[in-house]
Parts: structure tokens; C-alpha cells; sequence
């Protein structure tokens, strides 16, 4: 368990998070390498499915960032993907599966260190869950 | 016939031989990884797999006479994008090669670095008989709970795509394990396997002629028998009067590979008013409509192609003889068409060519 | 209960209120096709409540009402299926303008390949052996659409529960008010027990196939058939996600996948398919038992997938089917709410 680096998928926002996560970047923040980015147009763009996917496929967390509410880019979006992003947390609790693995967060393009924060704080949790058993199970 | 072949022997199990074979090979770097089948936990059910681990190979179940998925469907979905880089040693039934064969021809899978494994197959049990407590006893009964697709199946000699063939039905009881050795490739790869001996043997036609005679029987007896041509439309309509359209039999089969089925389409919806005008001229009308439809589109879509591998029964919730029906029409077409499905990956595909003088029996 | 319902469906259709009625009819081989009939001569065959559901009713009724009809429909149905319509309405795959659905107590229906094997067998309300495991535990059983034929509380009776329904029994001079409270009181009860049972059942199922083991054992046999989502009426999507080009992976994905286990299951997105087909259609499933009818593996999903719902509704405090005005939970939002699930 000691050399376990979590692997986590980042859904994020093109507008906001993204932003902030290039903020941090040209800001010389330090944060853990172990987030991988993945751009997407808007928060909701993000089906649950997608989701389901990076999780079943052995990331240890996905993170989903998208524009606080009510600065959404195309104005509703963030508003509808919180939605979804509840529902698919309570299937995946309903079926006994960790959705503590999976988070929503609100990151705007000017929070570089929020989104330093945010990966830090994931990144940690995810670590001290361990991982992913998707990662090793040969029948799924 | 009194030609000889060349064979690999063992006195150990079909299973044993295998697994230890295919351990070897995984261990000394012959191939990357092993496509077979395996137990799921849950008891009776199983799942085709690809093995990398040589520790793992014990879980594989060598010819375990069940189809789960239909092997070419499950190598398709690997290889549709691009061949395997590196060597995998697959275990299929011949009605797989042939299926996987034809999908290589419609540029749905390749056969590249595909190191094939097959038998001389006796035939699988309904996945539905082994659902039960009882399976233990339809499974020591194989042979007499096989698909009715396995009972008429005359293609049970894997074609020439297969590396190695497994004796496994064969006329005389025979113990340990013949496998014989058909491609170069095969021959350099026993080469490596000190453990079996090299032997000359019959070859696997010679010692399956009664098998393959009581297969001829039964397919004769299907083709007179199903369905009853003379009944017509009244018989079809009542064959297919229980589908409840959940389109398994389309999703089981290796064959139906689009991605979007034709009866999927939004063409299938219908105008309130179409239907209403038809209730109106025969006084009711069967909603959704195009269950007949389906199946003979389907059907036609599939018959030159069909290997007769009876998925398509194994699935169906409501037990219609979906192979049967398609095994019948899949002959008479191949046969006017004069193809062989699978035979040969250069063959064209029938639909995919013509000739100029051909089929004049049924132009004027 | 079907001599009632098809008295009903021949006065409607002869008053001309009614144009056409949509209803199960006799067909070979115990089969039980859905059809549409505009001529009362037709009617002769109908079978209002079959013992066992071939079809769910919706996807029936989407088949070809996705544009408005012309003239009104009737259409006899089970609660279930009356609701999986409400919720096509709101999906828009079925224009429910001019359609008026009749439901009734539903007795329940035999698990199809039961049936099958056997069809001497009728479902009895008070026998849950006789019924699916869904129906057993099914807590909307009654008072479904626009009117509902009452079997209990000594009534025999076609109750108006909307003002579509009340303006058919207008229309046929049906004036009927009858004392409804042992029917009320019949209903409450069962749904009582119903609910008792539910709970127990959901609990159970959750405990036996909670977490990443027990999903992978119940799901064990899935052949990937798709057939339970096939027969969804929810699941509409004419292409589905697990079947989407881009989701293909290369070959050498698979192996890297196998490699980094040992050893891995082929046709693969089981787990996926199931999963996101749950997160796509749970707020709007109904409940009513088709897919685990069609399931050639004998896979409890029906009762999987009612679990989950029961979770997914509860965050929005929404019902499936039942009130056609209140909107699909993904399709509206509030400013204010859910802040457990961000942050």
C-alpha cells in the first residue's frame, strides 16, 4: 500500500476550471502529479456514464469541476450537472460501491490555489481509501 | 483414406494437457496472452477471458461446452480497431473461426497474430440447462443436452484457420489427448513443448465419419421439417407469435455487427395515422408492428453469412427456434449462392460481388 | 375483469368518442399481441389483462404515437405501463394529447417464461407465488392514468381520476358515484404490505450483492443480450451508449487491461452497461418488471435496478409517472438545493 500513487480522472471545465487549473500551473503552485485532465466544454457535458467508466476502468477517484453556480458559461449548465452528479451518486451508493470516489467541485478560472486545494485534499482522501479494487478485479 | 497426420500425445486430460500447454507458452514468451473460457463465481455461469498471468491459466476451461458470448463477437470487440501486437492463443469452436472469419471480411475484427486452438467439437449445452441445480447431470449427460444447432452442425471440423485441432469428438471413446498439429506455425510451437510426444495418427475426419453421418441425418430431418413450408404465412406468424422484440437474438449474434440495426432506426416509428389506416382496413393491427419483419430482415441480412452456431436460440427469453429457422433458410441461400462461410478469409463475401451469368434459373 | 373492460371498450368505440382502443388481444400459441382496434367486431378478441406481459404497454403505445393522434385513443393498461407512458410523454416519445389510458387493480403478471413453460397458470393478487418478484413487491398497483377499473371494496366500477377520464364517462352517460371507501381502504392496505415487503426485499438484495464482489457475482451471467434494455420502455435512446464507435477499444487496450490484472473478462462493459444504463433511466423506471422477464440469465436486474431507483427518486422527492405535470428531475433544477453533493 505505501507506493500506492492514486490515479484520478479530472473532468474539468473549459471556462473555469481548467482555467484555475492552468493558473496554477503558470502560478508555480505545488500539487500531486496524480490528477489527469480531461477538458470538457461545460460540467455537464460530463454523462454519468463517463464517469462510470474512468471508476470501473480502475481510476481511484474522478473529480468533476465545472463554474461556481451561477457563472456557468452557457448559464445553466453547472446548475443541471449537480443533478446528474446526484444521481450518479446515488446509484452507485445504492449498489454499495464507494461514491466517496467521486466529487464535484466549483472552481473558477481565478482559484488556482482553490484548485491546488481541491487536488491536494482529493488526492489525499484517495490515498488513504487505497485502491480501487476495479483495478484488480478479472471478471468485471 | 489410410493418410497419416501428425499429432501431439498426452496421457493427461484434454483440460490438463491444455492448461499446461498454454501455461507454457504464456511462460516462455510463445504468446502474450490466452483467450478461454472461464468459471465466473457464480456457479453454471461463465465468461470468455483473456489471460496474461501463466498462474491464471488454471482457471481457463479448455472446450468447457458452453458459449456464453459467441467467441468471434467477443474477438471482434477486441480486434475491430487494430490487430493484436503480440501473439494470443485463442480457443474456439469451429462455428467461431467460421463467424470470426467472416467478420475479418467485413472489417469487423483481424485474425492477425491469432494463434488458433480448436476441436473436433461435440456440441454445447443451452446456457439455460445449466441455470439450474441439476447441472452436474447435464453436464455429465453432455451429449444428450447439445443445442439443436450442435445436433445438426456439419461443419464440426475446425477449417484450416485452426493451428491445432483437439480431438474431442470422435466416434471411439478415447482417452488423454490427441491434438493434431495443421500449420507450420503449430509444428514450430510443439517443437518447443517437450512434455507432449510426437506421434503420426488418422486424421481427425477418418475418426468422426459416424459422428458426422448422424449429423447429416439430423440436418436432412431440420430441413424437411422446420418450418413446415406448406403452412406458409399462418405458420411464421404463430413461429414468431411470442417475440417480445427484445432483439437478444440480433445482440447474440457474431454476424449482426452494425451499430445500428436497420429495425433500430427511427424509420421503424410509425405515424399514428399509418397504423390507425391499417386498423382501420383490417379492424386491428399488431403494435409494434414489424415482428415478422425483423426476423426475415435479419434473415436475409444474415443467412449468407450464418455459421449456425444456434446463439441466437440460446438467448431467446421465450423460446422461439430462431436457429433452426435461420439454419434452414442459411443453407438453401449458401448453397444457391455457392458459399461457404468462413471457408476462407480471400473468399468474397456473396453479397459483396457478382457474376455476370449466374442465377438464371430464377431471372426471365 | 376482461368482459368488464371490453363492455367498456365497445361503448366507447360506438359512441364515437372514442376512435380506436389500444388493448391486448388473443394470439396463437398463448400470446397476447398488443393491438389496435377501430372496429368493434375486433374487440371479440381482446384480452384487456392478460395473465403475463409479452410487451410493456408504452413501448407499445411509442411505437406510434410519438406525433399526436388524430380522433381519441383509448388504451388499456396495466398501472406500470400507464406510467412508463407518462414518463415517454415527458421524454417526448409519446404525444399524450388525445390519448386517454385506462388502467385498472392490477392483479400482477406471471413471470413470462413461467408462463411459458406452463400456461394454466393466472396471476392471483393474493398468491404472490403466482406473480413476478416485482409484482409482489409492487406498491402502485392501482389508480394509474386517466381512470382506473376498481375490482376490490365490492366495487366494480370505472373511476374518473383525471379530467380527461371524467369527460369519457360523461360522454358515455356513465354517472355512476359509488362509495369508494373499501376500495380506498383496500388499497392502503395492500400498499402497506407492499411496502413491508419492498423494504425487506431491497434490503436483502443489497446485502447480498452490495459492492464491487457482489455486482460482479449478480451480474456474472449477463451475455450482454442487451435484452433488458431492449425491452425498457424507459430505455428509448435509439443507439445506446455502450454500443457508441467511439467507446470501441484497441487491441491492445485489452491486453494492457489483462495484463494489469492477470486475467480479464471479454465483452467487458458489463458492469458499465448495467451501471450507466441505471444512471440514465433509474428517476424514470416504473418498476414494472419487463427487463427481468427478458433476462435469458435469470439475473434479478429488475429488482436491482428498482433498488437503485428507489435511491435515485428519493433525492428529488419524485415519482415516476405519476403526476404528468411535474418535469423529469434532469430537466429542471434549482438554484438552491443538493449542496451535500459539491462543494
Amino acid at each position: 500500500m505505501e507506493d500506492f500513487e492514486p490515479r484520478i480522472i479530472g473532468f474539468l471545465c473549459n471556462w473555469c476550471s481548467y482555467a484555475g487549473a492552468d493558473l496554477a500551473g503558470t502560478s508555480r503552485l505545488k500539487m500531486p502529479p496524480n490528477l489527469v485532465p480531461i477538458k470538457v466544454m461545460c460540467s455537464s457535458r460530463v454523462d454519468p456514464e463517463m464517469v462510470t467508466d474512468a471508476f470501473l476502468r480502475g481510476a481511484d477517484g474522478v473529480l468533476i469541476a465545472g463554474c461556481h453556480p451561477g457563472d456557468c458559461h452557457y448559464d445553466k449548465g453547472n446548475y443541471y450537472a449537480r443533478r446528474r452528479f446526484a444521481v450518479l451518486k446515488k446509484v452507485v451508493e445504492s449498489l454499495g460501491l464507494e461514491a466517496d470516489r467521486l466529487r464535484l467541485s466549483w472552481i473558477s478560472a481565478s482559484e488556482g490555489a482553490r484548485f491546488q486545494q481541491v487536488v491536494e485534499e482529493f488526492t489525499e482522501k484517495i490515498r488513504k481509501m487505497g485502491p480501487n479494487p476495479t483495478g484488480k478485479e478479472t471478471l468485471l | 483414406m489410410n493418410t497419416k497426420t501428425s499429432v501431439l500425445v498426452s496421457e493427461s486430460s484434454i483440460g490438463d494437457t491444455l492448461r499446461d500447454l498454454l501455461g507454457k507458452l504464456l511462460e516462455n514468451g510463445e504468446i502474450d496472452s490466452v483467450f478461454a473460457l472461464r468459471e465466473t463465481r457464480q456457479k453454471g455461469r461463465y465468461c470468455y477471458s483473456l489471460i496474461t498471468d501463466p498462474t491464471l491459466i488454471r482457471e481457463a476451461l479448455p472446450f468447457h461446452p458452453v458459449m456464453p458470448v459467441q467467441g468471434a463477437r467477443a474477438l471482434s470487440e477486441m480486434t475491430i480497431t487494430e490487430p493484436f501486437g503480440r501473439p494470443v492463443a485463442a480457443l474456439l469452436r469451429p462455428c467461431e473461426i467460421r463467424a470470426f472469419v467472416e467478420n475479418v471480411k467485413q472489417s469487423q475484427g483481424s485474425l492477425e497474430n491469432i494463434f488458433i486452438i480448436s476441436c473436433t467439437c461435440p456440441g454445447v449445452i443451452p446456457a439455460s440447462k445449466l441455470l439450474g441445480e441439476d447441472r452436474e447431470d447435464v453436464l455429465a449427460n453432455h451429449g444428450g443436452n447439445i443445442r439443436n444447432a450442435c445436433r445438426t452442425c456439419t461443419g464440426f471440423i475446425p477449417g484450416p484457420q485452426a493451428d491445432m485441432t483437439v480431438l474431442l469428438a470422435s466416434d471411439e471413446p478415447h482417452d488423454g489427448t490427441v491434438i493434431y498439429l495443421n500449420t507450420d506455425r503449430a509444428v514450430e510451437i510443439a517443437g518447443k513443448l517437450d512434455s507432449l510426444s510426437r506421434e503420426t495418427g488418422k486424421p481427425a475426419a477418418e475418426l468422426t465419419s459416424g459422428i458426422s453421418e448422424a449429423r447429416e441425418k439430423s440436418l436432412k430431418d431440420l430441413m424437411r421439417d422446420i418450418p413446415a413450408p406448406a403452412d406458409g404465412l399462418q405458420s411464421l406468424v404463430s413461429l414468431f407469435a411470442a417475440c417480445i422484440g427484445c432483439r437478444g437474438c440480433r445482440e447474440a449474434c457474431p454476424l449482426c455487427s452494425c451499430v445500428l440495426c436497420d429495425y433500430e432506426t427511427a424509420r421503424t416509428l410509425h405515424s399514428p395515422e399509418l397504423v390507425r389506416s391499417e386498423a382501420k382496413r383490417k379492424g386491428s393491427v399488431r403494435v409494434p408492428a414489424g415482428t415478422l419483419q425483423f426476423q426475415l430482415g435479419r434473415l436475409m441480412h444474415i443467412s449468407p453469412s450464418c455459421t449456425a452456431c444456434g446463439q441466437c436460440s440460446d438467448v431467446c427469453p421465450v423460446d422461439i427456434p430462431v436457429s433452426d429457422i435461420f439454419i434452414r433458410a442459411a443453407n438453401l441461400v449458401q448453397e444457391s449462392l455457392d458459399y461457404a462461410p468462413g471457408r476462407d478469409t480471400d473468399d468474397t463475401p456473396p453479397m459483396a460481388t457478382y457474376l455476370e451469368k449466374e442465377l438464371l434459373d430464377i431471372t426471365d | 375483469m376482461n368482459s368488464i373492460i371490453v363492455d367498456f371498450l365497445e361503448k366507447a368505440l360506438v359512441s364515437d368518442y372514442v376512435s380506436s382502443v389500444l388493448v391486448p388481444s388473443g394470439g396463437p400459441d398463448n400470446t397476447f399481441p398488443w393491438t389496435l382496434i377501430s372496429d368493434v367486431s375486433a374487440l371479440a378478441m381482446a384480452e384487456p389483462v392478460p395473465p403475463v406481459m409479452y410487451v410493456q404497454g408504452a413501448k407499445a403505445l411509442a411505437s406510434f404515437t410519438q406525433s399526436m393522434t388524430e380522433g381519441k385513443l383509448l388504451a388499456v393498461m396495466r398501472p406500470c405501463e400507464a406510467r412508463a407512458a407518462v414518463e415517454l410523454s415527458k421524454l417526448e416519445q409519446i404525444d399524450l394529447d388525445n390519448i386517454i389510458l385506462l388502467t385498472m387493480d392490477c392483479p400482477g403478471a406471471v413471470p413470462l417464461k413461467e408462463y411459458r413453460r406452463d400456461a394454466g397458470i393466472q396471476p392471483d393478487i393474493s398468491i404472490p407465488e403466482t406473480i413476478r418478484p416485482l409484482c409482489r413487491q409492487c406498491t402502485e398497483f392501482t389508480s394509474a392514468g386517466d381512470l382506473c377499473l376498481a375490482m376490490h371494496g365490492g366495487l366494480r366500477e370505472v373511476l374518473p381520476l383525471t379530467p380527461a377520464g371524467q369527460e369519457l364517462l360523461d360522454s358515455l352517460g356513465m354517472k355512476a358515484e359509488p362509495d369508494t371507501s373499501a376500495w380506498i381502504e383496500w388499497a392502503s392496505s395492500l400498499k402497506a404490505e407492499r411496502e413491508a415487503v419492498s423494504t425487506e426485499n431491497r434490503k436483502s438484495l443489497k446485502k447480498a450483492y452490495s459492492g464491487l464482489e457482489g455486482l460482479v457475482e449478480v451480474f456474472s451471467g449477463c451475455i450482454s443480450c442487451r435484452s433488458c434494455r431492449t425491452v425498457c420502455p424507459i430505455c428509448y435512446c435509439r443507439l445506446c451508449f455502450i454500443d457508441m464507435k467511439d467507446r470501441r477499444c484497441p487491441a491492445s487496450a485489452h491486453l494492457e487491461n489483462s495484463r494489469s490484472s492477470g486475467a480479464a473478462r471479454v465483452m467487458s462493459g458489463t458492469l458499465l452497461f448495467h451501471i450507466g444504463r441505471m444512471a440514465h433511466m433509474s428517476l424514470s423506471c416504473v418498476s414494472c418488471g419487463m427487463c427481468e422477464d427478458a433476462c435469458p440469465s435469470d439475473i434479478p436486474v429488475g429488482r436491482l435496478v428498482s433498488m437503485v431507483s428507489a435511491g435515485t427518486t428519493a433525492v428529488f422527492n419524485y415519482s415516476a409517472g405519476s403526476d404528468p405535470e411535474d418535469p423529469l428531475p434532469l430537466n429542471t433544477f434549482r438554484l438552491e438545493e443538493l449542496h451535500e453533493y459539491e462543494d
